[in-house]
């Protein structure tokens, strides 16, 4: 769990993730429909050239409250070779220093979250991104067989 | 041709001729042929005899004349004075008088001149009762118009008291009025200067609202000028948010890139960590920018409403200045007309301030003559209370005549009964 992270302050709470994950950030005012979405999983996105699925973060931590958005700020995520976009909104960023990370840092997992910082002033979960990532691996292949194979 | 003997000699001739009878009688009865001791009782008896009859005749002389005169005197006393010429014609035809003549003829005489008092006191009475009957008369009708003057002067005096009231009310009415009369000389000199104030500060008011329209004009020209600077700045404003969006555009690409930057100066690890504090400083003012420019935008917004405000108010003023105008041009005119009405009250006003104060002289003059009239009549007044109270004076004495006028009557009317008793 070491490293520098980027906090995302949702409505849900604060919200960790290394920034060595991160490709990058944008900012898109629509999010274009992806064919056969399912779950969490709200568009795609053009990030370098390159389609990038996007998962709304607050939806994938459990918060499904319908919310109206002027703006989508886009986390990609880059993993082996994989990217990811995280939606979340309007929510600001922010830097956690490595050096900055005082109090207890644990292993509590949750959904998509494999830890939990204890900082002075409030909580901040760790997101588990690659469990993110696989998840929604998951959600899009399951799509893409019953597209292929109705009768199955 | 009379003699005159008084009645003394007669009785000194009767006693006389009694001692000479009684001196020659003894000598007759010596001559007489008589016893002796008759002749001396038969000479005292002749004698007394003598001297009875001589004495007899001179009484009876005497006592004849008496009884007459006492008769004649106690029917003068009656009042019969008829029989009282016989004395004097008896007197008269005497041959001897004396005394008791004169008696007779005074007794005569007093009766005569009696029966003329009394026929003077009746002829007196006659006309005294015709002279009271007329002063009787004369009387009544003096008590009559003494009643008619008491009443007369009764009625004067209640006339002249009411007069002397009503002059008294009427002076003091008409120096009310005078006071009144003063009071709105007063009031009328305060009205002419404040006329006359109001006339000068018309004036003046009358520049000031020149002055003051011509500024109106000025302020209504500014006001078109206004509106459509408002329009204008509205129109400017519209822009802006415009520009706004670019900058926000620009400063969230700015935020973007920095936040980015920071990321891969993260990933350049401690190499990284002072182009990563960099682009922190660049987030910030991307974020400053941003929240600068929704600050603006927010006074922009505010702005436009102000503005839209201002147009509407110039547009609603530009809009009412056609009325305006013509409102000014009347308001010109009335005051043309409240100037010129204002001096021609102030001239009024002093025209009538003069004749205010001529009114006040003349009032002074007729409290001045009220009071003498006042005046003039309590004199009356206490000239008719000294008239009724003559006139009740004069009364009296009328009763009193009157009483008096009854008691000669009585007195007449008994002198009258007294005279009547007389024989003429």
């Amino acid at each position: 769990m070491k490293g520098d992270k980027i906090i995302i302050a949702l409505d849900a709470g604060k919200f960790a993730i290394q920034t060595t994950a991160v490709a990058g950030v944008v900012e898109v005012e629509k999010l274009p429909f992806l064919p056969g979405r399912a779950g969490f999983v709200t568009g795609i996105i053009s990030f370098r050239n390159e389609p990038v699925a996007v998962v709304d973060l607050a939806m994938a931590l459990g918060d499904f409250s319908p919310a109206e958005r002027s703006t989508h700020k886009v986390i990609v995520l880059r993993d082996k070779g994989r990217t990811l976009g995280m939606d979340i909104g309007e929510a600001a960023l922010s830097f956690l220093w490595d050096e900055e990370i005082g109090g207890k840092t644990t292993d509590e997992k949750g959904l998509f979250t494999s830890g939990r910082i204890y900082a002075k002033d409030s909580t901040i979960e760790i997101i588990d991104w690659p469990a993110l990532f696989n998840e929604t691996s998951r959600m899009l292949t399951t799509e893409e067989n019953v597209k292929k194979s109705p009768n199955s | 041709m009379n003699i005159r003997i008084p009645i003394g000699y007669k009785f000194i001739l009767g006693f006389i001729a009694v001692v000479a009878a009684a001196a020659f009688v003894p000598g007759l009865v010596e001559k007489l042929d008589v016893a002796e001791w008759m002749k001396q009782p038969l000479s005292f008896l002749i004698a007394i005899l003598v001297g009875l009859i001589l004495g007899s005749f001179f009484i009876r002389n005497f006592t004849r004349d008496f009884n007459r005169i006492t008769s004649v005197a106690r029917r003068i006393s009656k009042g019969d004075l008829t029989d009282a010429e016989k004395l004097d014609s008896d007197s008269q035809t005497r041959l001897i008088k004396d005394e008791i003549g004169d008696l007779a003829q005074a007794v005569a005489l007093m009766s005569e001149s009696l029966k003329t008092l009394v026929e003077q006191i009746k002829s007196t009475v006659s006309d005294l009762t015709d002279a009271q009957e007329s002063f009787s008369s004369v009387v009544s009708r003096g008590h009559e118009t003494s009643k008619e003057v008491i009443s007369g002067t009764s009625a004067i005096f209640d006339g002249a008291l009411e007069q002397a009231n009503h002059v008294g009310d009427a002076s003091s009415t008409v120096k009310a009025m005078a006071e009144l009369a003063d009071e709105v000389a007063g009031k009328v000199t305060e009205s002419a200067n404040a006329s006359q104030k109001v006339n000068t500060m018309v004036q003046r008011g009358a520049m000031a609202a020149t002055s003051a329209m011509e500024k109106m004009e000025t302020i209504f020209n500014g006001i078109e000028n206004t509106e459509s600077a408002a329009i204008r700045l509205k129109e400017k404003l519209g822009d802006i948010p415009k520009i706004l969006d670019v900058i926000t555009h620009i400063s969230r690409q700015t935020d973007l890139l920095a936040l980015n930057a920071t990321i891969e100066a993260s990933k350049a690890g401690e190499h990284g960590r002072g182009f990563a504090m960099v682009a922190e400083e660049v987030r910030r003012f991307a974020d400053n920018t941003n929240n600068s420019v929704e600050d603006v935008s927010f006074i922009v917004k505010e702005l436009r409403v102000e503005v839209e405000r201002v147009v509407a108010s110039a547009s609603e003023g530009t809009a009412n200045l056609k009325g305006g105008r013509d409102d000014l041009r009347k308001i010109r005119e009335i005051l043309v007309d409240i100037t010129n009405y204002t001096s021609e009250v102030a001239e009024k006003a002093s025209i009538i301030l003069g004749l205010t104060h001529k009114q006040k002289e003349k009032a002074g003059k007729t409290v001045e003559i009220i009071e003498q009239v006042a005046h003039i009549a309590k004199e009356n007044l206490s000239s008719t209370e000294r008239v009724e109270s003559a006139v009740e004076r004069h009364g009296t004495a009328i009763n009193e005549t009157i009483t008096a006028a009854e008691k000669l009557s009585e007195l007449s009317k008994e002198l009258k009964a007294v005279v009547a008793r007389f024989s003429l």
